[in-house]
């Protein structure tokens, strides 16, 4: 075998501390070695030509590149070689940048130790096969979870490119937490008449199939083969005879229901649709309050309905989709101020009243309250008696930015929402007075600052910047203590109504859902992507791309940009009939395998399955481990745990790996 | 029951009918004290702005006394004793800088061990259950509000009150008394008492301060301190 | 003034044992402070909450977090100075309710102590002479003597009369000792302050 060795010196990153051109030479002397070089840049287009040329000149079989981590350039390599016609993985990336001229600074031994680094490689690479990547078949067809704006905006826009969307959502209607927002800044245009003919396109749409009130269950497969099945709750009501006429609704006598669509401050009955314009319009009955569940009484919805679609007794159902991406978008939930927060780790806040005052809401029960469908209708009016607030205070950052008491990140979008807030109520009390604590105003985004101060100069609303340190109730007020540390005064200001802007934080069920998924997420619970700034919509997962704030806290246009992200990057798989894949996969030798599976108890994608051994006659020999080659990852467990050495790492098999620990018998 | 008892010096002094009521109490509901021979004073609230070892090293003389007296349990009915008491044993316990440094001084080692309790502690721990049985009289003629004051609660990972700006302790305890504590929106807001002697000024402000409401809503205020 | 002038980069290569990258070297007010509290005012971002709940606050010269930004900034001798340092009645209040968990009132204390040690004057001045005088009692009794307490601060402070009223009932109430109660072994106590001197 004839190997050719390239040494880079990355400018002066290599080069500084690693005499590239001794280690050409030292290389070059090793047996196998048939060609070797050193240049400034092989990365670059000559130096990519070297290798090339060196190739076709010396016709040599493998070659080894000492540069930097393969993380960046092992393609590039891989590339050229393939050009001048050598199998891409005979190509070996020996780490010179990160692995030793980085954390060095004396030459000599850092010198040697690349010496040493390149020697290991070469002893690998003359043990490499030329290898051919995986091909597997792709499901055209995704998986959308969460139906909010960012899951709806990721449906339209796979489906309008002519694939199957399959989508999902927990609630009995799709539109999320953008169908109970009142106005949206900066625009102040109206939520709901933007959001409500994309819930309706979705509906009509011949390519989308729409699970609501039904949840993602199981996910079993891999990229472009994934098969999930989804938990179908029973609503009672069986939509395809129910017309929606709304006549169960109407007349359904219990009506003491709390409203979680209007934020607990209004009631609702028993059976329900969330809000008029709700896509699917189809009620559901809330089986914690109906009476025919406690004592098998009224039946008054299955008396009037005209079109028999009450069905007390039905069950969830189960279904099963073929699916070849999934997005999720499964969004956020606000922070509350009650006593017993779900998360142990929030401390919750005292100071403020933990939600005892009935005047202190949260932005979400603003919005309610500011909406014309909202349970004033629309004008300002406290929750405790009905009337309207002289004196409203806005305080920013609760749960937000408070490691002690909440969470250490911003929230993002309650700088901008505080000032809709303001505005909308200066908008509607003329006469009244409009105060917002705030620590900074975070305000960057088309127009975000020139609405800011909008509220400010235009419509007076009185910034004070400063925490607030307690609210408590006296006198039928809410005596708001804070200080305005510019001014550097005291400020205790009686108001009527305490609008709080709480954190936006991560879905409680998120991290199981990751975990069913197979994705990674951080403390918070947000689904983290793979690369911060350049894959910022992809998911370590292949085939699993996120959407919205179930990443992390983010405004509407930012989670409609991130939801078509992700419906162009499914769109780029589905472009392909089949995917490749890098072949650096296990591979199980039946002759040895003992069947004993200890590798299918450590595998942690689930690759290993059993397959039957049967002879000529069709007799069963025996049953031993086969690995699916779409889901092994290639992390070599099963390799490490065999107890009859018989599953093999392509790529890095014992052979190699002992080769490379025998290269280094010198250092030791 | 028989528990260590760290007076502190005000008991002593300016606050001795606190110390005799306390003493008549315990003595109904049959648990002996027995005072920590040869206490010194905690250094409230004064060596704490002075040097932060000498802070600790004053409570942690008495802490170390009343371990060499084989006693595990300490009542401080004093709140700023308690304070002083319980921050000097979590130092102690978790800052080893700050352990070395009291060793230093104190010139013996520190062992851990003392569980100090507040009057409110106290009463829980010897149980509301068995309190009730031994009242003789009910109280429902009263309204009381309970001002617990700052060093009872706070910091509150140390002194691990239910609550930190709602706690509701002090009301169970007076509540087996047969009355309704009144709830009020200052149970936890400082009096200033560390300068009733240099600003006088600023302790009768912020005394009144939250005397009106107190007053509206009850008839008898009670303190831990 | 700027501290951000005192700061430098130490320790960014080298192959000496303890080789640590990006070391911020901090001046030694910062040191000692982080010292004496565990925790660095760099921590605090100014939010305010703190004088936002302040007792003290409508008394002092400066808001809490002022005294902190002093700090930030580099202006010791401005903090020391303020009349808050010495005005902070220690409650907790502020420390209780800090989003980023800053120990406020230890760090009050630590700015007491530090003051004092760069004999830094205060316009408070009878604060000083009363924890002096409490201090006092406690070195030579072992115990506070209220007594002898007031007595000492009333010499310093040459407020003579202030209070003198409330004297005869005290005392017919058993509650005001003329004679200090001494503790045993006095000197035990006596040499815990030796760090103070």
């Amino acid at each position: 075998m004839k190997i050719g060795v390239f040494i880079c010196y990355c400018g002066e990153n290599i080069g500084r501390t690693v005499d590239c051109a001794a280690v050409a030479k030292a290389t070059a002397m090793l047996p196998g070695v048939a060609h070797s070089e050193d240049y400034k840049y092989m990365c670059s287009d000559p130096g990519q030509n070297l290798i090339k040329q060196a190739i076709l000149d010396k016709k040599l079989d493998a070659i080894v590149v000492g540069s930097c981590s393969p993380h960046m350039h092992e393609k590039t390599f891989r590339k050229a070689a393939a050009a001048a016609g050598v199998n891409p993985y005979m190509v070996e990336i020996v780490n010179l940048r990160e692995h030793c001229s980085w954390i060095h600074d004396d030459i000599p031994s850092a010198t040697k130790k690349a010496i040493d680094l390149m020697r290991i490689a070469i002893e690998k690479v003359k043990r490499n096969d030329p290898l051919t990547p995986i091909r597997v078949p792709v499901t055209k067809r995704a998986l959308v979870i969460g139906g909010g704006i960012s899951g709806i905006q990721a449906a339209l826009d796979v489906a309008n490119a002519g694939y199957e969307v399959v989508l999902v959502e927990k609630e009995p209607s799709i539109g999320g937490h953008m169908s109970q927002l009142s106005e949206t800044f900066p625009t102040l245009d109206c939520s709901q008449c933007i959001l409500t003919p994309r819930m309706v396109e979705v509906y009509q749409h011949p390519k989308i199939k729409l699970y609501a009130y039904s949840e993602v269950s199981n996910v079993e497969g891999f990229i472009g083969n994934f098969s999930v099945t989804i938990r179908r709750k029973a609503r009672g009501v069986r939509d395809e005879v129910c017309t929606g006429c709304g006549l169960c609704v109407q007349k359904c006598p219990i009506k003491k229901a709390q409203n979680s669509f209007e934020e607990g401050m209004a009631i609702r009955p028993a059976m329900y649709v969330p809000f008029p314009q709700a896509v699917p319009n189809i009620p559901v009955i809330d089986r914690e309050v109906c009476t025919y569940y406690k004592n098998g009484k009224c039946q008054m919805c299955k008396k009037v309905c005209g079109r028999d679609a009450i069905d007390f007794e039905q069950q969830d159902t189960f279904v099963t989709e073929a699916i070849g991406a999934i997005i999720v978008a499964t969004g956020y939930k606000l922070y509350t101020i009650d006593k017993k927060p779900e998360n142990s780790l929030i401390k919750g806040y005292g100071e403020y009243g933990y939600g005892m005052y009935k005047d202190v809401v949260n932005g979400l029960q603003f919005e309610r309250i500011a909406s014309a469908s909202g349970p004033t209708n629309g004008e300002i009016l406290r929750p405790s008696d009905k009337s309207e607030p002289k004196k409203i205070v806005f305080i920013q950052c609760v749960g937000s930015r408070d490691e002690a008491k909440g969470f250490t990140y911003c929230s993002k979008i309650c700088c901008m929402y505080t000032a809709k807030h303001a505005m909308l109520y200066k908008h509607k009390v003329h006469d009244g007075e409009a105060y917002v604590f705030y620590m900074d105003i975070r305000s960057g985004g088309k127009m975000y600052e020139e609405f800011v101060r909008r509220a400010i100069e235009e419509d007076g609303v009185k910034y004070i910047r400063g925490r607030v340190s307690k609210i408590y109730e006296d006198d039928g007020k809410l005596v708001v203590k804070g200080e305005d540390t510019i001014a550097g005064m005291p400020v205790t200001i009686n108001a009527d109504m305490v609008v709080l802007a709480t954190a936006m934080i991560a879905q409680s069920e998120a991290p199981q859902l990751a975990q069913m998924l197979g994705v990674p997420y951080d403390t918070y619970g947000f689904l983290q992507e793979v690369h911060p700034k350049l894959r910022p919509v992809e998911t370590s997962t292949g085939g699993i791309f996120l959407a919205g704030a179930c990443h992390s806290p983010r405004d509407i246009p930012e989670c409609v940009a991130m939801a078509s992200a992700a419906a162009a990057k499914t769109m780029v798989l589905f472009g392909s009939d089949m995917l490749e894949r890098e072949p650096v996969v296990a591979k199980v030798h039946a002759d040895t395998c003992a069947g004993c599976f200890y590798c299918q108890k450590v595998c942690a994608y689930s690759a290993i399955e059993r397959k039957e051994i049967r002879n000529r006659q069709g007799e069963l020999i025996k049953t031993i481990a086969y690995v699916n080659e779409g889901l092994c990852q290639g992390c070599g467990t099963c390799n490490a745990t065999c107890p009859s050495k018989s599953v093999e790492l392509i790529g890095f098999n014992d052979e190699q790996i002992f080769n490379e620990i025998l290269a280094l018998d010198e250092v030791f | 029951m028989n528990l260590g008892y760290y007076p502190g010096c005000s008991l002593e002094g300016s606050a001795k009918e606190f110390n005799q009521s306390l003493k008549a109490t315990l003595q109904a509901l049959e648990v002996q004290l027995s005072e920590i021979d040869d206490w010194s004073c905690c250094g409230a609230s004064s060596a704490h702005s002075a040097n932060h070892l000498l802070a600790l090293a004053l409570p942690a003389r008495n802490l170390l006394l009343a371990k060499k007296q084989g006693m595990s349990e300490i009542v401080a009915p004093c709140a700023a004793c308690y304070n002083r008491l319980a921050v000097t044993r979590h130092e102690l316990n978790n800052n080893e800088t700050a352990r070395k440094g009291v060793e230093d001084l104190l010139e013996t080692p520190y062992s851990d061990g003392m569980q100090i309790l507040n009057l409110v502690q106290l009463f829980h721990h010897i149980g509301l259950p068995v309190i009730k049985e031994k009242i003789k009289r009910q109280m429902s003629f009263l309204k009381p509000a309970c001002y617990y004051g700052c060093l009872l609660v706070r910091p509150n990972n140390i002194t691990g009150f239910d609550d930190a700006e709602h706690p509701t302790a002090m009301e169970q305890v007076v509540e087996i008394t047969g009355t309704k504590a009144v709830d009020w929106n200052f149970k936890v807001e400082c009096c200033g008492a560390s300068h009733s002697i240099a600003h006088t000024k600023i302790v009768e402000k912020l005394s009144k301060n939250k005397l009106p409401p107190a007053r509206c809503a009850t008839r008898t205020s009670i303190c831990g301190s | 003034m700027y501290a951000g002038e005192c700061y430098k980069q130490i320790g960014t290569s080298g192959n000496t044992e303890e080789m640590k990258m990006h070391e911020v070297h901090k001046d030694p007010f910062i040191e000692e402070l982080i010292a004496i509290t565990g925790q660095d005012p760099a921590q605090c971002y100014q939010c305010g909450k703190c004088s936002a709940g302040c007792p003290v606050r409508e008394f002092a010269e400066d808001a809490p977090n002022r005294v902190v930004r002093y700090v930030q900034l580099g202006f010791y001798d401005k903090a020391l100075q303020s009349n808050t340092v010495w005005l902070c009645a220690g409650c907790q209040t502020c420390s209780g309710r800090c989003p980023k968990d800053f120990h406020l009132a230890q760090f009050m204390d630590a700015m007491r102590e530090m003051g004092t040690k760069r004999h830094i004057v205060t316009k408070e001045k009878k604060t000083v002479a009363f924890h002096e005088s409490f201090l006092d009692q406690i070195k030579w009794n072992g115990r506070s003597h209220e007594f002898g307490m007031v007595l000492e601060y009333k010499l310093k402070t040459m407020d003579l009369f202030k209070d003198v009223d409330l004297v005869p009932g005290m005392l017919s109430r058993g509650k005001l000792s003329i004679l200090p109660e001494k503790i045993k072994d006095g000197n035990s106590v006596k040499k815990l302050f030796k760090e103070k001197e």
